[in-house]
């Protein structure tokens, strides 16, 4: 009896693997599992948090919790012209926690199955693909699905640190005797 | 099979807790060995340990509590003085029974081989003073007499192997005079005797008139010495046997068939009293059930989440309906029920907060034996008085509170308490005091640690503190001021390093501790008098009281417990040093200016410091100010992570959410201060 409802949860669980919410960057469609997204909230205030790279845009509250954010295109150095009245917060959930992530639209929740998704092409030095899991075809369109728990990556906290450490030596130049 | 240990972590934090009330337990039966309510506690804390460890199939803490529990039994049967050995040996116990937990809870192996040592220990000490109770039962043969042997001499032998507390003889059987024969033994004797020796021994005495005679020697238990019910009586008199009385009871009827038999109440009326029995049996229980309960911390922290927004969303909606001027179209009514809807929710914002409280004489109990272990080592007599352990603190700061503590009081044994021949020497009692306690005053609480010793020198304070360059030499601080240099980083008197302190964490370590906590400490000392150490701490950690202030289009808050005044400075008293290092002159003292939009590298509304606002803060025993566009007001805050994904950030604190929702960044002025200053380390 109960091995039938363990397989049904199984199966069940699998098909949840294969959802994926898809949003829009600029042109491109991008996806991260549905199982990793906590919810989609309207972009509110963002309260600055200084000595961060750009693309760490701040904290928001989320209903009394306070997350960081991520602007997507900023951290993809993708052309960025504002927020719009689509620009929205998809929370996700990783391993080193809740991050909110700020997309231009969310398109879809969607059906991607495994023999549909290839492994990222290889670009060589110029473009950054260790964030992405995987391509999918979806129709006539090309969707790039994220490895959430790259997105702030071992390398990223660390190239915070020189960033601060960047900062500090400057402040250390400009206010000499302080 | 069941996995038992599913239940493992249930029995770590049980067994944990017994563990410290074993402690605690021993601790005082050292000081009131007599005090009968100690020793229930203690044996209770050992006999929970054995029971459920043995339930849960953990047999090595099992069999070893068990070896502790026969000990103590003894003390509880008071045939066992708990003595200073005996303490110790008891206290190692403890000290191995929480190895043997703490194994159980990281799954570690543990060499049960190593309590073999401990075990042996404990039995010596059960044997050294096991004093049993015997009830003696002496029938001798009547033919004794004829035999030559005089039952007095066997009487008067029973005292070689212990004390006899009375004798009785039973003269029923003997016949009236006329039926008597003079050589005949008709008398017998009940003799209640203590002694150290088991059983065997004492029929060695009886070795002689054993032949015909009948010798019964029965333990007696403490709990049954009471008032023994009839058929034990019966057994024990000699009346009737043990099969006899447990048949006699098997036949016998239960009260109420007997009423109902004799017509006196009808089964009906039985069966509900019989009910309301039931009932109340599972009153008694319940009520022996503890009456607190065990909480996750992590769903508390999310209740006192929710709490904390539904208060926010809460000054939100009051704002829709009063902000921007509309306030005349709320109703006076919406008005009443909107004020007492807010009254409901400060109170459950703070009683949610007061689920996080603990009294402190959780923390305060274990310095206990800190002081008495140190003090032995030190050749040291000292007393720990302890007052105010009832007063509660936040979990949070209570956990942080412990290391500071136990580096002040280790400070307070080596450098504070002086050697009892010094103490005499001195005309003070051979035994030195630490007084350790803790009240409740305002929105703090403060824990104070006061020796009784030497006192600081502040000669040799002065004279390190300007060795050292932390003061210039011509300077002339106040004798309040001394004592506190010690806290400068790099400071220590100590001639000599020891094991206890002086190890290079200093007393700058506790002092960042305790300032972590926005907390603060101070020293009043005299010199042959003694020291007294304060710590100041907030209620709680998760909650401050912040100056709102505006840099740029940015709110930022700084915990005011490090501002000291806020001000706008005249034109004329904002110098530069070398063109670059701004200070401001404050009532003729040179502060500092640091422009907190440049550390946080913001946009300001004003670069001059005259037109702007600045914030005196106090750090280090140092002053800076902090230039900000303005103020906005004080308010309590409730501190919040920024978030597991975000990188720590050394100046900011953490956050909290403004009455309009927004996040507001908290300051952390020691983290500012080290950033101005170049001392980058985080």
């Amino acid at each position: 009896m109960t091995d039938v409802s363990v397989v049904k949860e199984d199966a069940e669980l699998a098909e949840e693997r294969h959802q994926y919410v898809t949003f829009r960057l600029n042109d491109e469609i991008y996806a991260i599992g549905a199982l990793n997204v906590q919810e989609i909230i309207e972009l509110s205030n963002i309260t600055k948090v200084p000595h961060l790279p750009a693309f760490l845009k701040g904290v928001i509250n989320l209903r009394g919790t306070i997350i960081p954010v991520v602007d997507l295109k900023l951290k993809f150095e993708m052309d960025s012209d504002g927020y719009g009245k689509h620009t929205c917060v998809v929370v996700t959930e990783f391993s080193g926690g809740v991050l909110g992530l700020i997309v231009d639209a969310v398109s879809d929740v969607m059906y991607i199955s495994e023999e549909k998704i290839s492994a990222p092409p290889s670009f060589g030095a110029q473009i950054r693909t260790e964030f992405i899991k995987g391509m999918g075809r979806v129709g006539d369109d090309l969707v790039i699905i994220l490895d959430v728990d790259r997105v702030l990556s071992e390398a990223d906290t660390i190239s915070l640190k020189e960033a601060k450490k960047a900062l500090m030596s400057d402040e250390e130049g400009g206010n000499n005797d302080g | 099979m069941f996995d038992f240990k599913k239940l493992y972590g249930v029995f770590v934090d049980d067994a944990m807790e017994k563990v410290v009330e074993l402690e605690d337990g021993l601790l005082q039966l050292e000081k009131s060995p007599h005090d009968r309510e100690v020793v229930d506690t203690i044996f209770r804390a050992a006999h929970t340990i054995k029971g459920s460890s043995g339930t849960l199939g953990l047999d090595g803490i099992s069999r070893f509590t068990h070896v502790m529990e026969e000990v103590l039994d003894l003390v509880r049967q008071e045939e066992l003085d708990p003595d200073k050995e005996l303490v110790n040996v008891l206290l190692e116990a403890t000290d191995m029974i929480k190895e043997m937990v703490e194994s159980v809870a990281s799954e570690a192996e543990f060499d049960f081989s190593r309590c073999e040592d401990l075990m042996r220990r404990m039995d010596g000490l059960r044997e050294k003073g096991t004093t049993r109770e015997f009830k003696i039962i002496f029938i001798p043969a009547p033919d004794l007499f004829r035999r030559g042997i005089d039952p007095a001499i066997v009487l008067d032998d029973i005292k070689s192997v212990g004390e006899v507390l009375s004798v009785k003889a039973d003269t029923d059987a003997v016949p009236r005079l006329s039926d008597m024969n003079p050589e005949d033994l008709y008398v017998r004797w009940d003799i209640l005797l203590r002694a150290t020796k088991d059983e065997a021994e004492i029929r060695k005495v009886f070795e002689f008139v054993e032949e015909g005679s009948e010798i019964r020697i029965i333990p007696v238990q403490a709990a049954e010495e009471d008032v023994p019910y009839i058929g034990q009586m019966l057994v024990e008199e000699g009346v009737v046997k043990a099969e006899d009385v447990s048949e006699a009871l098997k036949s016998q009827k239960k009260l109420g068939e007997i009423l109902v038999e004799q017509g006196k109440a009808t089964s009906g009326e039985i069966e509900n009293v019989l009910k309301k029995q039931s009932r109340r049996k599972v009153d008694s229980f319940k009520n022996a059930v503890s009456s607190t309960i065990r909480i996750d911390l992590k769903k508390l922290d999310h209740l006192i989440n929710i709490v904390g927004e539904m208060v926010i969303t809460h000054s939100m909606f009051h704002q829709a309906l009063w902000g921007n001027g509309n306030g005349n179209v709320v109703s006076e009514k919406l008005e009443v029920i909107f004020s007492q809807l807010q009254r409901i929710g400060k109170e459950i914002q703070e009683s949610a907060m007061s689920l996080r409280m603990l009294p402190v004489g959780e923390v305060f109990h274990r310095f206990t034996r800190l002081v008495r272990e140190l003090s032995k080592d030190k050749d040291k007599e000292i007393e720990l008085i302890i007052s105010g352990e009832e007063t509660e603190l936040d979990k949070g700061v209570l956990e942080k509170i412990t290391d500071p503590l136990v580096h002040l009081i280790r400070n307070a044994i080596d450098h504070g308490i002086e050697s009892p021949q010094e103490r005499t020497a001195a005309g003070k009692p051979a035994k030195g005091t630490i007084h350790l306690s803790a009240f409740q005053l305002g929105d703090a609480v403060y824990i104070e640690i006061e020796d009784d010793g030497r006192g600081l020198d502040n000669d040799k304070i002065l004279r390190k503190a300007i060795e050292k360059g932390f003061i210039s030499p011509d300077a002339v601080p106040s004798d309040e001021q001394i004592p506190n240099l010690i806290f400068m980083p790099g400071f220590s008197t100590a001639e000599k390093v020891t094991d206890i302190s002086g190890r290079g964490v200093g007393m700058d370590v506790v002092k960042r501790n305790i300032e972590a906590l926005n907390g603060k400490i101070s020293i009043r000392s005299a010199p042959g008098k003694g020291t007294v150490m304060s710590i100041k701490l907030p209620l709680t950690l998760a909650i401050i009281d912040g100056l709102t202030v505006l840099v740029g289009d940015e709110i930022y808050v700084l915990p005011i417990s490090s501002v000291v005044e806020s001000l706008r400075p005249e034109r004329k008293n904002v110098k530069t040093l070398n063109e670059r290092g701004e200070v401001i002159n404050v009532r003729g003292e040179y502060i500092p200016l640091l422009r907190l939009h440049e550390l946080l590298d913001i946009t300001p509304w004003k670069r001059d410091p005259w037109e702007a606002i600045v914030v005196v803060t106090m750090h280090e025993g140092r002053k800076y100010c902090f230039m900000v566009d303005d103020l906005i007001g004080q308010q309590q805050v409730v501190i919040k992570s920024l978030g597991t994904a975000m990188p720590g950030v050394c100046d900011i604190a953490g956050g909290t959410i403004l009455g309009d929702g927004r996040v507001a960044l908290v300051l952390d002025v020691p983290g500012l201060v080290e950033m101005a200053t170049r001392h980058v380390t985080c």
